[in-house]
């Protein structure tokens, strides 16, 4: 059994959708050039750009990060990063301290806002009240927030660390609940000017390469869990596709592959989306989500009050 | 054979084994975590001798 890269050196890794064997050295060299073989595959950024990465302190953003710092000085990329500060008490400390960390080393600059100061409330005290659960508020809330803040720094494109597994696991929730319309919003091009550009630039590579990308560069990174991940039916799903995939690997790629081909052939009319009556975003609806959560919490707070 | 697994000792039937056939005793998807063999990262494949020292690193981070 051959266990050896292809330049001779003892292998770290076996991608066993394509057969390959990586040593340190090569793998590395393999996953920087995936990451920029995604960005410009798909038109991501341009030379002279302004990227805004989002970055929580976790793992796939402090790659992202740090696989964007590498490129953007030959790519003529101007680089920033946003950190959301949701107010998840004992999780997200070590995730901001590991944002600012690895912004000062790369230098950086880095923009924090929090949910307390932008929303009003922590999400601790908005998944006490709200009739939701924890992840929706979360995720409607700091999309808002990095758009919002991306574009107040005048960014061309808000980055995030989104990798394989996140993607072939978001295309399959949208399935199990019939939503075609957030299955459509997954690839980030909304339609809209109004709506930032979102790229997800590690969206090609499985989370299993991101971790050992990191861990073999040794990079900072938080470990720590959210204590609401195991509301949603997130969880079941990524469980059932890391089952499938050790037993027939390549099978996260074939469902993004195949979702890349239906929204190929089906595209969102432009001009479907509307704005919010409230901020003015671009929606589907008279008013936006992250409006109408936050009307939500705003009535829930004051009742108790 | 006996290896020592995040500080656990795991008994491996036979004299034979690689990191697969571990992962599968402990129904470890692969996909899951990076395995440390004797503090170096390890493809699946690598096979296990007695006493060896094993790390699982779980891949998935919350959040
Ligand atoms: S698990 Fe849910 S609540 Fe926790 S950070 Fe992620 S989206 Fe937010
Ligand atoms: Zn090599
Ligand atoms: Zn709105």
């Amino acid at each position: 059994m051959t266990m050896k890269c292809a330049c001779g050196k003892k292998a770290v890794y076996h991608r066993r959708y394509s057969g390959q064997r990586f040593c340190a050295t090569c793998f590395n060299r393999y996953f920087e050039r995936k990451v920029t073989d995604t960005i410009w595959k798909y038109k991501m950024m341009r030379r002279g750009e302004r990227i805004a990465a989002a970055i929580s302190g976790g793992k796939d953003s402090t790659v992202l990060l740090h696989v964007l710092h590498s490129i953007a000085g030959e790519r003529g990329i101007e680089l920033q990063a946003i950190t959301v500060d949701e107010g998840i008490a004992g999780y997200k400390d070590p995730g901001l301290e590991s944002a600012k960390r690895n912004c000062k080393e790369l230098g950086v600059p880095l923009r924090t806002v929090s949910f307390e100061e932008e929303i009003g409330y922590s999400l601790d005290r908005i998944s006490n009240k709200g009739q939701h659960k924890p992840c929706t508020y979360c995720g409607v809330f700091r999309r808002r927030l990095l758009e919002t803040t991306a574009r107040e720094l005048g960014a061309d494109a808000l980055a995030t660390g989104h990798n394989l597994d996140d993607e072939a696991q978001a295309i399959l929730m949208n399935y199990l609940t019939g939503d075609m319309e957030r299955l459509h919003r997954l690839n980030g091009s909304t339609g809209s000017q109004t709506m930032i550009k979102r790229v997800k630039p590690l969206s090609r590579l499985p989370e299993k390469e991101v971790m050992l990308y990191a861990l073999l560069n040794k990079l900072h990174f938080s470990h720590a869990q959210c204590p609401y991940a195991k509301t949603g039916y997130r969880t079941p799903v990524r469980d059932f596709l890391n089952n499938m995939e050790s037993e027939h690997p390549g099978i996260k790629f074939s469902i993004v592959k195949g979702w890349e081909r239906i929204t190929k052939q089906h595209l969102p009319e432009e001009g479907a989306l509307g704005a919010c009556t409230i901020c003015g975003q671009a929606t589907a609806r008279n008013i936006c989500r992250a409006c109408e959560l936050t009307e939500e919490i705003k009535i829930k707070m004051s009742e108790t009050n | 054979m006996k290896v020592n697994v995040n500080n656990r000792e795991i008994h491996l039937a036979g004299r034979e084994a690689t990191v697969e056939e571990l992962l599968k005793q402990l129904n470890v998807a692969r996909e899951t975590v990076i395995v440390v063999v004797n503090r170096e990262i390890s493809p699946e494949e690598t096979e296990l001798a007695d006493g060896d020292e094993v790390r699982l690193l779980p891949v998935v981070s919350g959040g």
